[in-house]
């Protein structure tokens, strides 16, 4: 049972990345009907970014500087400077081809992707860089009972929490919320009722992005590492929970991604490490093949 | 059956290359696969290695092998592309686990023909295991996620290729699960990341009438572009068929395409099974050619997206376009080797570009652009669509009364039952 | 541009302008081949820079002593380099280029198993044959196979395996967890050193991360579930640092309630830092020696030579493999020297031959190889983590 919960609280942290991704994904889609492959390489970014600053900040594994400015200063870079990429990535990218047909912005997802990828490669390092989370971050083991878990896996589920239902607050609560809902619901009408359509599609860019980056910042911070291609099966999970949470579906993204994180875990820890992959994909199939529109999407009219 | 007119007799060549501009993408392709631009396309590519052979012996030039490889590499490519091409240019379906029929393939080939689980076959039934086996993949993942949208496809199949490579890498061992073996020890099926050694080529004579010797890789090069060649007169042939104009007609409007009565899951299953079957031919003549069925590249989805952005350069719908893209994104990162760092950069960039700029591609005549949704009338017609429409096949009035009176129903190809 | 390419840029200007001054074909000097050339084979870029990258800076020392010594009578050698990546493939491709030129003589590499393997049928069936010497290829099945192209200065897993077992064991291991990152290296060595630690009853468990994996979380569990004392991660390197993080993470603290054994991609100072200390206290064994850690006048002198031309620091990006990749081109050179040379060519199946038959001097003392292409009186060296160095604490042997 020890090692059950132990497990499960191991999903728990995991998924809560998932989920921090994923509702940048179905934000996206909502709006713009895009599989961003694009966001999981923000991600990246982000953590990118935040070594950066950390590496500035830190020196022989001692901050220069309050260890709480400095993380400060990492959440302010990291996430500001992927919700800016978010956003330039859309003006160039996605823009021009908003009403082609869809495998166009699809396939520029693609190559957008496997340029940051490459850009990252190429000009900052292709080997991981560190991230001196051990002098901006206290390494303390949390214990209850005979669970362990370290201080900043359980930081990064808080947070991400308190995301989520800021988020969730900022759209069904707001009236810029409600315009992104409408937007999403049909742009032409949005449009006639005198919605800004396109900049709600920024904010919309911006705010999933700099969530990524937030997902980037903690991810440096827990796990002290970052390398270009950290995105790449990172997004495609996060990716694949949007969908099993139902896609354009905030809720359904947040609790897919903790489902699926759960989902790792226990496979991993009662089947065998090598098949996690497998069966996560084998689990999105099934809900695809089952329930198209996911846990909580809405029944897919009959639509080419 | 096509209608357009034939051109008024031009002695003048300028005159004819003036044409041959102006007709646009569509009067290029017509032109570039027609009978008279494709034969000797193909008989200079055979010559080809004989010529470098011929260079190479008469001067101080070490080369031949090398360049016959990396041609052989082209022709690979330009198989492949055309396989995606029927997929995504015709059909119009987004298979981003597309490379894994071309692993499959070559394992599959592998498997038959090397010591790893002691079968050796004879080439015709390796090729019938092959073939089989990619064709069951094919329905497998096929039948369930045709039935879904685009993106969904898209999702569906990317996660295959991903579950494919997993399983690809793992089987070198018996599955554990749950703490419980499957399988003896020792039971090693895929060689997990080393791949599959000393792969039997193919039991070919090792010297033909009127040429001589010839060596491996000269074979090889030959087999592929021979496999090319046969692709695309299949592909040429296909699109005046009724399944050609049907996959034409789901690719451009599907909604449209099921009120007129095509069946488009069968349609789509078609594409995919085909162009599935196609990339695992071209794996299964990779295998013999390196003696080796390995997992990276044969299963990378970087690989796919190469293959993808060959298609897109070279034009969606386009066979000389899948082509030229094949020799573009070959050919150049052999000949640079010093920027083969920057390849994936180099790669991205020229695909943003393309679909930002020219989404069509050279010589595509799938137009993808933005159509204009609002404020007056919807810009159907562009000159291009008009070229396209004069370049399709039409649908004869007879067509269009057979298809109306079998609309709603199951519709059976008699072509197809050969 | 990175300095590596630079150097290697000049070293092949200066071997090119040295070559100019080179003899002619028709003279009577009968024992000057007009041509030399060798080819360095390994993933310089990539993935596995951090084994290549100090392996090629070795080779090209190596050939320039030897062209500074006077080359092959006289002529210089030219160094070739071919990046495979860790691609077999690519390598296929590489080794394209030099197949059919007859000056190619040799190979300096490949360094991993997994590309020896998925080229050596190339490499066996050209006309002539085109030998290659290993600096760190260590599966069995390379010199198994009775392929007359293969040789090695490495101990191969089969030495390596038990000599890792019979290391844990005496240090006290009760149980061990025997991980690998499922590549060509690590899976071979890692079944070799179970399958010692499993005939001294030893209870193991097994597992495997993908490379490129950063949540270990769940294998971590598993490990304290299981009740390891010992974990055994064969791994070329990678993936080292963020696991020991993230062990100290969950409460396992290195040196204090678990012990740690990495294998040769693991014998990297680099690894302390990335992994911030966490690694201290763990131990890696190599396949090779490090010459800065081997008494004797030719190793230390090769040292100092490589701290000269590379840098004071350079030791510390060399990889494990600095000392061996030397070692490997001074027997391939050597024996592209013995052999006789007609009518201004050498031979590839003499070069094969000399390599079977001779002794070689190399930095590490005399080498020769057996009838299958291993060298005979290989060791394995056990270092440890201390402070910021990876510190030589033992020899064993198999």
């Amino acid at each position: 049972m020890g090692i059950f919960l132990q497990q499960l609280v191991n999903g728990l942290e995991l998924g809560s990345l998932y989920a921090l991704i994923a509702l940048g994904y179905t934000l996206i889609y909502g709006i713009l009907e895009l599989l961003n492959f694009a966001h999981g390489d923000v991600f990246m970014i982000g953590a990118f970014l935040a070594a950066g600053v950390a590496g500035l900040l830190v020196h022989n594994e001692v901050a220069m500087v309050p260890a709480v400015l400095a993380v400060g200063l990492m959440l302010l870079v990291g996430m500001g400077g992927a919700g800016l990429l978010g956003v330039g990535i859309e003006r160039i990218a996605y823009r021009p081809l908003r009403n082609a047909n869809r495998l166009a912005p699809l396939i520029t997802a693609i190559g957008v992707s496997l340029l940051l990828e490459s850009a990252v490669q190429v000009f900052v390092s292709p080997a991981p860089v560190l991230v001196p989370s051990n002098a901006l971050v206290p390494q303390t083991v949390l214990h209850a009972g005979s669970i362990e878990t370290p201080l900043t896996g359980l930081m990064l589920l808080v947070v991400s929490v308190v995301l989520m239902i800021g988020l969730d607050l900022f759209v069904f609560r707001t009236r810029f919320g409600s315009a992104m809902r409408a937007t999403a619901q049909d742009r032409e009408a949005a449009t006639f009722m005198g919605i800004d359509v396109d900049r709600v599609i920024t904010v919309t860019f911006f705010v999933a992005s700099a969530l990524a980056g937030l997902g980037g910042v903690l991810f440096g911070l827990r796990y002290g590492t970052a390398d270009f291609f950290m995105g790449y099966l990172l997004g495609i999970k996060a990716f694949t929970a949007a969908v099993i949470g139902g896609i354009g579906n905030l809720r359904g993204a947040m609790i897919g991604g903790v489902l699926l994180g759960v989902l790792e875990s226990l496979v991993g820890g009662f089947i065998s490490t090598q098949f996690t992959d497998t069966f996560v994909f084998l689990a999105l199939i099934a809900v695809l093949l089952v329930r198209p529109q996911g846990l909580f999407g809405q029944p897919l009219t009959d639509r080419a | 059956m096509n209608s357009s007119p034939s051109p008024l007799p031009v002695t003048d060549s300028s005159h004819q290359l003036k044409r041959f501009w102006d007709s646009g993408p569509a009067g290029w392709n017509k032109t570039l696969t027609s009978p008279r631009v494709m034969i000797p396309f193909f008989l200079v590519a055979l010559a080809a290695p004989l010529l470098l052979q011929y260079i190479e012996d008469n001067s101080s030039w070490i080369g031949a092998q090398y360049w016959t490889l990396i041609l052989a590499t082209c022709a690979m490519y330009a198989c492949l592309a055309v396989a995606l091409n029927l997929l995504v240019g015709y059909a119009g379906l987004l298979n981003l686990g597309f490379i894994a029929f071309f692993g499959i393939g070559s394992y599959a080939y592998a498997l038959v023909a090397s010591d790893q689980i002691h079968q050796r076959y004879p080439l015709w039934a390796a090729l019938l295991v092959v073939i089989v086996v990619t064709l069951a993949f094919a329905l497998l993942v096929g039948v369930p996620a045709l039935r879904l949208r685009g993106d969904y496809l898209a999702i569906v199949t990317l996660g295959f290729g991903l579950i494919m490579r997993d399983l690809i890498l793992d089987l070198d061992r018996p599955p554990v699960l749950a703490g419980h073996q499957f399988g003896p020890d020792g039971l090693n099926i895929t060689g997990g990341t080393n791949g599959i050694h000393q792969v039997q080529a193919f039991t070919l004579p090792s010297s033909l009438p009127l040429l001589g010797p010839v060596p491996h890789f000269r074979m090889y090069y030959w087999l592929f572009v021979g496999l090319l060649a046969l692709f695309i007169y299949c592909m040429l042939r296909w699109r005046n068929t009724r399944t050609g104009r049907a996959w034409v007609a789901i690719r451009d409007d599907e909604l449209a395409a099921r009120a007129m009565g095509v069946n488009t899951f069968k349609y789509r299953l078609l594409a995919f099974s085909i162009s599935a079957v196609m990339a695992g031919i071209v794996g299964m003549v990779n295998a013999a050619q390196i003696f080796n069925a390995f997992p990276s590249p044969n299963f990378d989805v970087q690989t796919t997206v190469m293959v993808f952005i060959m298609v897109i350069l070279g034009g969606l719908g386009s066979l000389p376009g899948a082509i030229l893209g094949a020799i573009a994104f070959t050919i150049p990162p052999f000949v640079l080797q010093q920027f083969v760092f920057y390849k994936y950069l180099i790669i991205s960039v020229v695909l943003i570009a393309v679909m930002v700029f020219r989404p069509e591609g050279l010589l595509g005549t799938v137009s993808i652009r933005p159509r204009k949704m609002m404020g007056g009338t919807l810009e159907l017609i562009t000159a291009e669509a008009a070229v396209e429409a004069s370049e399709l096949p039409t649908v004869t009035d007879a067509e269009a009364a057979d298809l109306e009176a079998t609309a709603g129903a199951i519709v059976e190809d008699p072509e197809w039952k050969t | 541009m990175s300095k590596p390419k630079i150097l290697v840029l000049a070293a092949m200007a200066s071997v090119g302008l040295a070559a100019c001054g080179g003899g002619s074909t028709n003279g009577p000097a009968a024992n000057k081949p007009d041509k030399v050339q060798i080819a360095a084979e390994g993933p310089f870029t990539g993935d596995q820079a951090s084994i290549g990258a100090g392996a090629l800076r070795a080779i090209q020392l190596a050939v320039d002593d030897f062209n500074k010594a006077g080359g092959v009578n006289g002529t210089q050698v030219v160094l070739k380099i071919w990046d495979d990546q860790h691609n077999a493939q690519t390598a296929q491709t590489l080794q394209a280029q030099g197949i059919s030129d007859p000056t190619l003589l040799g190979i300096v590499g490949p360094m991993n198993s997994g590309v020896v393997l998925g080229s050596v049928q190339g490499l066996q069936s050209a006309s002539p044959p085109l030998p290659f010497v290993s600096e760190s290829a260590s599966n069995v099945k390379v010199t198994d196979s009775g392929w007359s192209v293969a040789h090695r200065v490495n101990a191969r897993d089969d030495a390596q395996g038990p000599a890792d077992g019979k290391f844990m064991i005496d240090q006290g291991a009760k149980k061990v967890y025997v991980m690998d990152a499922k590549s060509d290296y690590s899976t071979g060595l890692a079944d070799q050193t179970e399958a010692y630690l499993k005939g001294k009853n030893i209870p193991t468990k097994r597992d495997s991360v993908k490379a490129g994996t950063k949540d270990f979380a769940t294998v971590i569990t598993n490990l304290k579930a299981f009740g390891a004392d010992w974990v055994y991660f064969a791994d070329e390197g990678p993936e080292a640092a963020p696991f020991v993080s993230q062990m100290k993470a969950q409460g396992l603290t290195i040196g204090q309630n678990i012990q740690f054994l990495g294998t040769d991609g693991e014998e990297d100072a680099s690894i302390i830092t990335a992994s911030q200390s966490a690694y201290v206290g763990a131990y890696a064994t190599n396949i090779t020696a490090d010459p800065a850690g081997v008494s004797g006048s030719a190793a230390a002198a090769y040292v100092a030579a490589y701290k000269a031309k590379y840098g004071a620091d350079s030791l510390s990006q060399a990889g494990p493999f600095y000392g061996s990749a030397y070692e490997a081109a001074q027997v391939l050179l050597q024996a592209i020297k013995s052999s006789p040379v007609n009518n201004g060519k050498i031979s590839r199946n003499d070069v094969i031959s000399h390599l079977a038959s001779d002794t070689f001097n190399t930095v590490f003392g005399s080498v020769k190889f057996d009838s299958k292409g291993d060298v005979t009186g290989g060791g394995i060296y056990v270092y440890q983590a201390k402070g910021t160095q990876m510190v030589v604490v033992k020899q064993v042997s198999g």
